[in-house]
């Protein structure tokens, strides 16, 4: 081939595909109008539940298992405070509450639900000697058993090692994920920005009660702004003809912009005495009028954390193993972020199959199974 | 830099530079039949990453924390004048301000706590009676003791 005609092959090759590129460019615009009818019919939540419980604006879900119950303890979900709890349960496929149903536990999850103006002087203490301790004691009724299994994912992976470590005998098996025990690092951007020097929490939670959503969308959205702001809609835009892509993008995008408020004096406590002080691995956690020594935990542990987290990085998740009592405890790390390892496809098949296994070695099973 | 000052006439060079770097780098690597559309998401994605790395730097700069410091100062001081000047404007017609409502909030919670201590003290006290009792009537009786 001489010179020329591989010149000529590489200028037709360009032309063909920057042809190719406007035409896919008309047909993303054609689909936009499209977009948000389908943004409308996201649904939350894939599988089946009712409520069994509720306390004020507390609610208990309980997942109907169509396959029975093989495991006598209930395993219970317990979320953060500031989104929706149902990244826990997105869609078929993407969902962690479908492995432990579908294993055979008897599955619940908290739903906080939406705080009010009212609610804004709801402590820490009200969530976990309050709401979190009636819960376990209606579900130890319901299902007849003296514990339940915990599952702890961000500020609810907080609270749950709290509460266990404060009612220790009504826990069997405690699973965080992506919980923040230990901050004392500086690698985590919150960290930075919530420094007393930086932050007055008591002039916003003074000023404000619950610390609005758009409030906390926004810190959020700062800690990857390039990411947020730019790559994600020019990825929306050029994989617009991809129907998957475009469903999941719509339907973690709606639960990622359904923030809710989170109770001022919560928020405080939790900035305060965690971000600011690190009072947790210190022992001098105060709830109510107690103090959490997490060396009280003496129940299986199974400790999960993504390397890629940047909202609670793994430097603040690794220590609680090495804080708590118990002789059985086991860490799994993903290579994903926050979200990911909740609704991720690497976590969905390696991490959760594990993390069922795990939790179905320390279970008993129903007599006659 | 990390901790430092944000020094903006560097970092706008410094981005620049890496930029410039990143796609001598890439064009490099660039093959001859590759079309322009993958060379541009290559170069796209270059300084993406050098801009999101420069971003992180100047969020944790002094500078920047300062500023949001600042902001969030004033914001919170905007809203308390504007609070202050809704209380004053309805006690002045006789009517209920918020803070009001959350001062009988305030009120009823420290009740509240008062009497969920005292529950806790008593749940406390006959948890121990309990066990005391349990302990009397699992100690074997001493035998000779009836007639």
């Amino acid at each position: 081939m001489t010179e020329s005609t591989a010149t000529q092959s590489t200028y037709s090759d360009w032309t063909n595909r920057m042809v190719e590129e406007s035409l896919a460019n008309f047909r993303r615009m054609s689909r936009l109008p499209f977009l948000w009818q389908q943004a409308q019919r996201v649904r939350k939540g894939a599988s089946k539940s009712e409520v069994v419980y509720e306390q004020g604006k507390h609610r208990l879900l309980h997942y109907t298992n169509g396959d029975g119950v093989r495991f006598r303890t209930p395993m219970l979900f317990v979320f953060a405070l500031v989104n929706r709890p149902y990244i826990l349960d997105l869609k078929p496929g993407k969902s962690v509450v479908e492995h432990f149903i579908r294993r055979g536990f008897d599955t619940y999850l908290i739903d906080w639900n939406v705080p009010t103006d009212a609610d804004r002087h709801l402590t820490l203490d009200d969530y976990i000697n309050g709401s979190m301790l009636n819960v376990i004691e209606f579900l130890r009724e319901r299902c007849g058993v003296p514990q339940v299994n915990v599952l702890g994912y961000c500020m609810g992976g907080t609270m749950s090692a709290m509460f266990t470590a404060l009612h220790q005998t009504l826990v069997k098996n405690l699973i965080l994920l992506a919980a923040g025990i230990d901050f004392s690092g500086d690698d985590s951007l919150l960290l930075k920005w919530t420094r007393p020097e930086y932050f007055d929490v008591d002039a916003l939670v003074d000023v404000c009660g619950n610390i609005p959503p758009q409030y906390l969308q926004s810190m959020f959205l700062l800690l990857k702004p390039i990411q947020n702001l730019f790559e994600k809609p020019i990825t929306l835009w050029e994989r617009m003809d991809d129907e998957k892509f475009v469903d999941e993008f719509l339907t973690m995008e709606t639960w990622l912009q359904d923030n809710i408020p989170i109770p001022g004096e919560v928020f405080r406590e939790f900035v305060k005495y965690l971000y600011q002080q690190n009072r947790l691995v210190k022992g001098q956690m105060p709830v109510g009028r107690h103090t959490v020594q997490l060396r009280n935990i003496t129940c299986p542990v199974l400790n999960i954390m993504a390397r890629k987290d940047d909202l609670v990085p793994c430097s603040q998740t690794l220590p609680f193993n090495d804080l708590v009592s118990s002789t059985d405890r086991k860490t799994m790390q993903l290579d994903a972020g926050h979200i990911g390892l909740a609704v991720g496809s690497k976590a969905q098949k390696e991490l959760w199959p594990a993390a069922v296994d795990w939790l179905a070695q320390r279970s008993d099973a129903v007599a006659g199974q | 830099m990390s901790n430092g000052d944000f020094d903006p006439m560097r970092q706008f060079g410094q981005i620049w530079l890496e930029m410039l770097s990143k796609s001598g780098s890439l064009f490099g690597q660039l093959k001859p039949g590759e079309p322009p559309p993958e060379a541009a998401r290559q170069f796209r994605g270059a300084v993406f990453k050098s801009m999101a790395d420069q971003a992180d730097q100047f969020m944790r700069s002094e500078t920047f924390l300062q500023s949001m410091k600042q902001s969030l100062d004033a914001a919170l001081n905007f809203q308390k004048q504007y609070q202050t000047m809704l209380t004053e404007f309805r006690h002045s017609t006789e009517g209920v301000a918020a803070s009001d409502v959350d001062a009988a909030m305030i009120m009823l919670r420290q009740m509240e706590s008062r009497v969920l201590d005292r529950l806790e003290d008593l749940d406390a006290r006959l948890k121990g009676i309990a066990d005391r009792l349990d302990q009397l009537e699992s100690t074997p009786q001493t035998s000779g003791s009836n007639p």
